[in-house]
């Protein structure tokens, strides 16, 4: 049951492309895994994972979509990645290394419970090309819609959010909330950067019509909004 | 083409030519911070000269900001917390229990 053997050493640790505000001021010490006690390794673990726990908690609530599964997620994930703490490379990127684990352990554990796992359709590199045409012939919102979007209530944005299939939703918030790279995206989920550039594109495609409807539903846009939008 | 377009005033939509049509391919690369520092700035600097361009850039960015705005804010609860501290201590006691023999040493002389 345990992912331990998944993780090569440095794997996802040796991301070369990490993103500066990742960093955080945080020092980059060289620390020697070999030579750490148990004791120094737990509290360089806690020192290191439990300020990311409100991180972990908001991705699980995207994942799960519901607050108990939500917790009982990041329980799990933060023992498994206590248990493999030693194959992590110190100093590169811990928050994707938990992400990776969090949603390998969503994949493998609780999207199989799912009675109708939203998962997106069949996707590859030919998808996303597809899907980036597809995104430049529709025309983009209108001004009065776009204006619209500042005064829908958080809730109508996650609500957006958990409408669109798992894939493209995590691909987004990734990208949007926590600020990955796309190649760090395509560790955390395991597939080609392609596949994750195919995932932004559908999701976000999908999260502006789904925003737009709900704008519409609120009477912030007319529903027969034409020309006159831009204003 | 989509049926949309026919109905935008002229000029009131980015043209599918050229750079605008450059910028647009780009535009995800761009506003996720992947493109080269000189990529970058070339389309920059046409979204910002061209209004169509620009007003599409940022209807796609005010989405992106608006997932960021309403999604990441979330605290974990205090039972989570609660519960990840008590499972750290009892993980950190399977751990260590067995291998600290200095520890066991320096309370036996104390």
């Amino acid at each position: 049951m345990l992912v331990t053997t998944e993780f090569a050493p440095g794997s996802i640790g040796s991301v070369s492309a990490l993103p500066s505000h990742l960093m955080d001021g945080e020092e980059l010490l060289v620390v020697d895994v070999d030579l750490e006690t148990p004791e120094e390794r737990t509290e360089r673990f806690e020192q290191d994972v439990l300020p990311l726990l409100d991180a972990l908690y908001a991705g699980a609530l995207r994942l799960t979509r519901n607050p108990d599964d939500a917790a009982d997620l990041v329980q799990e994930t933060v023992e498994r990645a206590y248990k493999a703490f030693h194959q992590f490379k110190p100093g590169t990127n811990l928050k994707a290394w938990l992400f990776r684990i969090q949603t390998n352990n969503y994949i493998n554990t609780y999207r199989k419970k799912q009675r109708q796992p939203l998962q997106s359709s069949a996707d590859d590199v030919e998808d996303w090309q597809m899907a980036q045409a597809e995104s430049h012939t529709s025309t983009g919102l209108r001004s009065a819609e776009v204006e619209a979007l500042d005064q829908l209530p958080d809730g109508d944005i996650k609500a957006a959010m958990a409408s669109i299939p798992d894939d493209f939703r995590l691909a987004v918030y990734y990208a949007d909330v926590e600020g990955f790279a796309y190649k760090e995206i395509a560790e955390i989920m395991g597939t080609p950067v392609g596949t994750v550039m195919s995932r932004l594109h559908r999701g976000r495609r999908l999260l502006r019509d789904q925003l737009t409807e709900y704008a519409r539903e609120r009477g912030f846009v007319s529903k027969t909004t034409t020309t006159e939008g831009a204003s | 083409m989509s049926d949309e377009a026919a109905t935008l005033p002229e000029g009131a939509g980015p043209c599918t030519e050229g750079p605008c049509m450059e910028a647009q391919q780009h535009l995800w690369d761009y506003l996720d911070g992947e493109l080269s520092s000189g990529d970058c700035a070339k389309i920059k600097a046409h979204v910002e000269s061209c209004p169509p361009c620009e007003e599409m850039f940022n209807s796609e960015k005010k989405i992106k900001d608006a997932v960021h705005r309403a999604c990441g804010c979330e605290s974990a609860p205090q039972d989570l917390r609660s519960r990840v501290a008590s499972m750290i201590a009892a993980l950190k006691l399977e751990a260590c229990g067995g291998k600290s023999t200095a520890n066991e040493k320096a309370q036996s002389k104390s």
